[in-house]
């Protein structure tokens, strides 16, 4: 919103030691958001209208004139001028009086040229920054020499944008005379009292309004009178300024005084051409279902019986409170009017305006919850101004008041002690009591410590309810910036213990730090599109109802998708990457709120053309498990009893923990690839990050070290091909419980030599005695009982 | 032999200092030395001398011996400084070349400021807690005393779910701020709380370099019995003071600014944070303020990045409105506090100068590898 410091000036004296930017700066530390404002006079403040009196040649200068000029003082300005332009004595004319800085930048000051005094400049408007080129001047005839010049152009105003959302609880602000009252507080000066001078008759026996209002909760008062001998004309020119300085288009008198009274007092007010109303008759009501209106805007707007309208009984005049209706409008023609104003249910006001997208004005204002006082106020307002500005207009007869919700004072019990345990400092009742009254707050005795406080009507229909209400009010006039920062004296406690949290971060210690893994921060959601190319099930997930793109539409139940969508932008450019993200899926389940887990999904890929022996299977596996172990979480990798549907279903593995699957392993399924336009091989793994926590961290326990060198045998054994490591590995551990104190692959061979369904794996065993150092004996020993094994499950050893 | 002893001595000794490389060194001692060396030979052949001149001999053989073992000894030593000054003066490395590589990877930002925020409430005894992301209309709106008729909704574009609207709750939503979690905590912790949330919420709007559907957030909740605005200054003064205290912060701005550069500038600040209030209207706070801190740049004597005022908006606070302490089953006759929230976000990007906000959540490398 936009507010004219000129029009703030018809309600407060304002010093002019203040600058629109301490006044700027004041409004936003004791009010409200100031975004931004215009100071139009800035830097013409040194320059003034001049009358020429006399000039004459320079004494000691061809080129230069000398001049008495008079500036409204009660000596005439000497200055000097050269020959740019032709002076007339009587010109009035900009003279800026030394010292003074133009906008162009230009230091104006007193001095001597050739033995001439010069106390000013004579400015072109060239000079006054208001043209880039050429050589011209201004010429202010009529205007009175010591007018400033910003004045005697009209632009002396500031005007303040204001944060709408900064005074979404204050009513009282959405007008002049309401954000007057804030200046006159915070600058300690008093707010001249409002009262609109209605002559004539505003009771008596001519035509009247009549008015019914269908549901009590509909409007909490409303006004309305008609006025005879109206003539529709251009409004004059100090009525156009105030609405054009706030950016409103004036339109004719009538509406601009509608308008007028909006901006000054914040309540929106209607003037409808009493032929379109036909019988002088308001009904006031629910739409009925299926009910059909065409707002002033030509819109046809499909009713909700929730919104009011204004009708005159048959005819629909608009829809109450947020746009009047195609033929509510004020036309040249229009000789008589109704002036309505009302104070509409502010729920309902917000609700309509949302349904129709119409946030008008006078919707954005009654939804704040207006005052019905003021209400009252405003409507004589505007009849002291349409009687004034259109000389013919005559008042009908008696004005229609019906008021239903009559505002009740609210008064509130400040407790003294309790403000101040609030704030944090010390004010003393005195102070207390100056800030309330200062924004008009009645103060009254109560018991000790405590003050009665009663809140004005323009406070009270919504901000102002409770003491913490009151707290605020006394804080910021007492100003925010005296409360001194203070640190709390708290008990040592260690606070509620958040093991996720630490584990969280220490992960990313291990994934990046460790593993060299980026970690990525991707959307929540996907599209249809993503649900399709990795083979998703459409019914787990939670759809939005009202997304703003196409790639919002699912919320997602993997982290996956999102990743293979990134990854393929980056394998563009890139043969490898590595990536994880901690994140949360949202799973649809039968109750309200969808299950929601943490995960860390992990993807490694790889161009095929880089030449590897290894499956990149083995590449996520291997993260995995290294990832784990510094985690110290000890699990067993098994083949998937179940598959994620983007995972290849023959190279998926599953860690789990005490029964409880904690993380898949898999390369990605190649049609899911695809689809997503990866041609590079990828693998990933799903750690379930939930229950990774639950299963917890184990104790890195500690071995002493072996105090005995130990000897380390390698064994070959050829296996049919589809043998697991681990069944081999078992083998040879069993034998020796005691004396093997390690087996480990340390290759897998395959080769047509050795057929084509076969492989060999290569272990290396380490025995090792805690006591003695052991003999070739019990090594040749052992050797055997490990062959025995292997070949007793009809393995071959090699070379053996 | 005695002659002969002489001989092997001279020829020897003239040998070692002749040999230049350790392995001839070890050569000529084999020749002399070894198993069968020419002086070992000649000590084994003392056995088979007469019993007299035994003793003599022997003595002379261990003297040679002697000396030739110390003039091994002083050969290997110059030998060895020789190589070690050769390999002093042959070698070179361009130290302009690149090392060799080393894959470290890169934890996201938003993840390393949040350590940082979580760290500092941490040490000042705040716990850190966790809320649903998809939430009910009710833990987002009314028990934050937001109705559904709120003007205050309009001011938070709500990403609404599919889903049958609950009793209780109203529709489910995404989270549109993390205060969510306040009412959840006082729930289930009651008061005293001390508490901050960090976390993801989601706004339905366009994006843009400045704008994004998915954000992060900084709840904070400290409810106690004496708890006052002044607190909260103290609390938040502190708290940043701890953060940009670290030169980077500013400088990361400075850098940013560069080319309008001015002494002020370029200098790391490392003086206190000074924050002030100003009003500000939240419905779950009364009163509600605006916390702003001053600029890290330009010392409050206003820049660009401030637009000149000296001061960077920062978050929204104030004090828990006593509905919102009613809804988390907390009594406001004996407790009160504060809430605020900030966005983290944000103060990524301020910290490190990102001028678009998309590129946090796009996986794009180039911009995470800078981190």
């Amino acid at each position: 919103m936009k507010v004219s410091l000129n029009w703030i000036k018809e309600f407060v004296d304002i010093p002019a030691k203040y600058s629109a930017k301490m006044l700027a700066d004041l409004l936003t530390l004791r009010t409200c958001e100031v975004e931004g404002y215009e100071d139009q006079g800035r830097g013409l403040e040194g320059v003034v209208i001049g009358e020429m009196l006399k000039f004459s040649k320079h004494p000691n200068a061809d080129k230069l004139n000398v001049a008495k000029v008079d500036i409204g003082r009660k000596e005439p300005l000497n200055l000097i001028f050269g020959q740019m332009v032709t002076m007339h004595i009587g010109d009035r004319i900009p003279i800026a009086v030394a010292p003074t800085v133009l906008p162009t930048g230009l230091k104006i000051e007193a001095k001597d040229l050739r033995g001439v005094r010069s106390e000013g400049m004579l400015c072109l408007e060239q000079e006054l920054g208001m043209k880039e080129t050429g050589v011209s001047l201004l010429y202010f005839p009529k205007t009175k020499p010591g007018t400033p010049l910003a004045e005697a152009l009209g632009l002396n105003d500031v005007i303040f944008e204001i944060d709408n959302k900064s005074i979404t609880h204050r009513p009282d602000l959405w007008g002049h005379y309401g954000m007057a009252r804030e200046f006159a507080a915070f600058l300690g000066k008093k707010l001249k009292s409002f009262v609109a001078r209605t002559p004539g008759r505003l009771t008596g026996s001519g035509p009247k309004a009549k008015v019914d209002i269908a549901k009590k909760e509909i409007a909490a008062r409303f006004l309305a009178t008609i006025v005879f001998g109206i003539k529709v004309e251009e409004s004059p020119q100090w009525l156009k300024n105030r609405l054009l300085a706030v950016g409103m288009r004036p339109v004719n008198n009538i509406v601009d005084i509608t308008n007028y009274v909006m901006l000054e007092l914040g309540q929106p007010l209607h003037a409808f051409d009493r032929r379109v109303v036909e019988n002088d008759h308001f009904v006031i009501r629910y739409a009925k279902s299926g009910e059909v209106t065409t707002t002033l805007d030509h819109k046809k707007r499909q009713l909700s019986t929730e919104d009011a309208l204004v009708t005159n009984g048959d005819t629909v005049l608009g829809i109450a409170g947020v746009m009047g209706g195609l033929n509510s409008e004020i036309t040249p023609k229009t000789t008589d009017i109704i002036l309505e104003v009302a104070t509409w249910n502010p729920i309902m006001i917000r609700k309509t305006a949302q349904r129709h997208g119409l946030r008008t004005d006078a919707a954005q204002r009654f939804e704040k919850s207006l005052d019905p006082e003021i209400t009252g106020i405003a409507f004589h307002r505007a009849v002291e101004l349409i009687l004034k500005i259109c000389p013919t207009a005559k008042l009908a007869g008696p004005v229609t008041d019906v008021y239903p919700r009559k505002y009740k004072p609210v008064s509130v019990l400040l407790n003294i002690a309790q403000v101040n345990k609030k704030i944090g400092v010390d004010i003393s009742e005195k102070e207390m009591a100056a800030h309330l009254k200062a924004l008009e707050f009645a103060v009254g005795k109560a018991k000790k410590g405590f003050l009665k406080i009663t809140v004005p009507s323009f406070r009270a229909t919504k901000d102002i309810n409770i003491e913490d209400d009151l707290v605020e009010e006394i804080a910021r006039m007492h100003g925010y910036e005296k409360i001194p920062p203070i640190l709390p004296m708290l008990p040592i406690k260690l606070p509620i213990e958040n093991r996720e949290r630490v584990l969280k971060h220490r992960t990313r210690q291990i994934f990046s730090m460790g593993l060299g893994f980026t970690e990525v921060s991707l959307y929540s959601f996907y599209g249809a599109p993503e649900v399709r190319k990795a083979l998703l099930p459409e019914e787990l997930h939670m759809r939005l109802e009202n997304p703003l793109t196409e790639d919002q539409t699912h919320l997602r139940i993997s982290l996956l998708p999102n990743m293979l969508k990134s990854a393929a932008v980056t394998l563009y450019s890139r043969d490898n990457l590595k990536l994880y993200e901690i994140g949360r899926t949202y799973i649809k389940e039968k109750e309200y709120f969808p299950r929601e887990e943490k995960f860390i999904t992990g993807v490694i890929a790889r161009s095929e053309t880089t030449k590897q022996s290894q499956e990149i299977f083995y590449n996520a596996l291997g993260a995995l498990q290294a990832f784990l172990d510094q985690f110290g979480a000890k699990v067993r990798i098994d083949v998937a009893q179940t598959l994620p549907p983007y995972a290849h279903p023959s190279k998926c593995a599953a860690a789990k923990s005490a029964g409880q699957e904690i993380a898949t392993i898999y390369e990605v399924h190649p049609q899911v690839l695809k689809n997503f336009g990866i041609e590079s091989s990828v693998a990933a793994f799903e750690i379930n990050f939930s229950r990774l926590v639950a299963v917890g961290q184990t104790q890195h326990a500690y071995h002493s070290l072996p105090r005995f060198p130990g000897i380390e045998i390698d064994i070959s054994v050829l296996v049919p091909k589809l043998t697991p490591v681990r069944e081999a590995l078992e083998l040879i551990r069993k034998t020796d419980q005691q004396l093997i104190a390690n087996v480990s692959l340390i290759d897998i061979f395959e080769d047509k030599s050795l057929g084509a369904d076969k492989k060999s794996f290569t272990f290396r065993v380490l025995l090792q005695s805690p006591d003695r150092t052991l003999t070739d004996e019990e090594m040749k020993q052992i050797q055997q009982r490990i062959f025995s094994a292997l070949q007793g499950s009809g393995f071959v050893i090699r070379g053996g | 032999m005695q002659e002969l002893l002489g001989k092997i001595k001279t020829q020897a000794l003239a040998e070692i200092e002749k040999a230049a490389s350790a392995e001839a060194l070890y050569q000529v001692q084999v020749k002399y030395l070894g198993r069968k060396g020419e002086l070992t030979l000649l000590m084994q052949g003392i056995a088979d001398l007469p019993k007299e001149e035994k003793p003599a001999m022997g003595r002379m053989c261990n003297e040679i011996k002697q000396a030739l073992e110390e003039a091994f000894a002083r050969q290997q030593e110059q030998i060895d400084s020789a190589d070690i000054q050769k390999k002093l003066s042959d070698a070179w490395v361009d130290v302009t070349a690149p090392g060799a590589k080393y894959n470290i990877g890169h934890i996201h930002p938003l993840s390393q400021v949040q350590y940082e925020v979580e760290q500092i409430f941490s040490d000042m005894g705040f716990a850190i807690m966790d809320g649903p992301e998809a939430e009910s209309e009710y833990y987002n709106f009314e028990g934050l005393n937001i109705p559904s008729w709120h003007p205050a909704r309009d001011m938070q574009d709500t990403f609404f779910l599919k889903q049958t609207p609950d009793k209780k709750h109203g529709r489910l939503v995404l989270r549109t701020q993390t205060s969510p979690v306040q009412v959840r905590t006082m729930e289930k912790y009651g008061a005293p709380l001390r508490i901050i949330v960090p976390g993801r919420v989601f706004r339905n709007e366009a994006t843009d370099a400045s704008h994004e559907h998915t954000f992060s957030q900084v709840e904070g909740l400290l409810v106690d019995r004496d708890i006052s605005l002044a607190h909260l200054k103290g609390v938040m003064r502190e708290f940043l003071t701890r953060l940009f205290g670290r030169a980077h912060g500013a400088s990361a701005m400075a850098e940013r600014t560069s080319g309008s550069a001015s002494a002020s500038e370029a200098e790391p600040i490392n003086k206190g944070i000074r924050v002030r209030f100003r009003p500000g209207y939240f419905p779950f706070v009364e009163p509600g303020v605006e916390l702003d801190m001053s600029c890290l740049l330009c010392n409050e004597t206003g820049c660009r990045v401030c637009k000149h005022t000296g001061w960077l908006e920062f978050m929204g606070a104030g004090m828990v409105h006593p509905n919102v302490l009613k809804a988390g089953g907390i009594d406001s006759k004996k407790y009160q506090g504060w809430a605020f929230g900030f966005g983290l976000t944000r103060l990524v990007m301020m910290r490190y100068g990102i001028d678009d906000i998309r590129l946090l959540s796009s996986g794009d490398l180039r911009f995470l590898e800078q981190f």
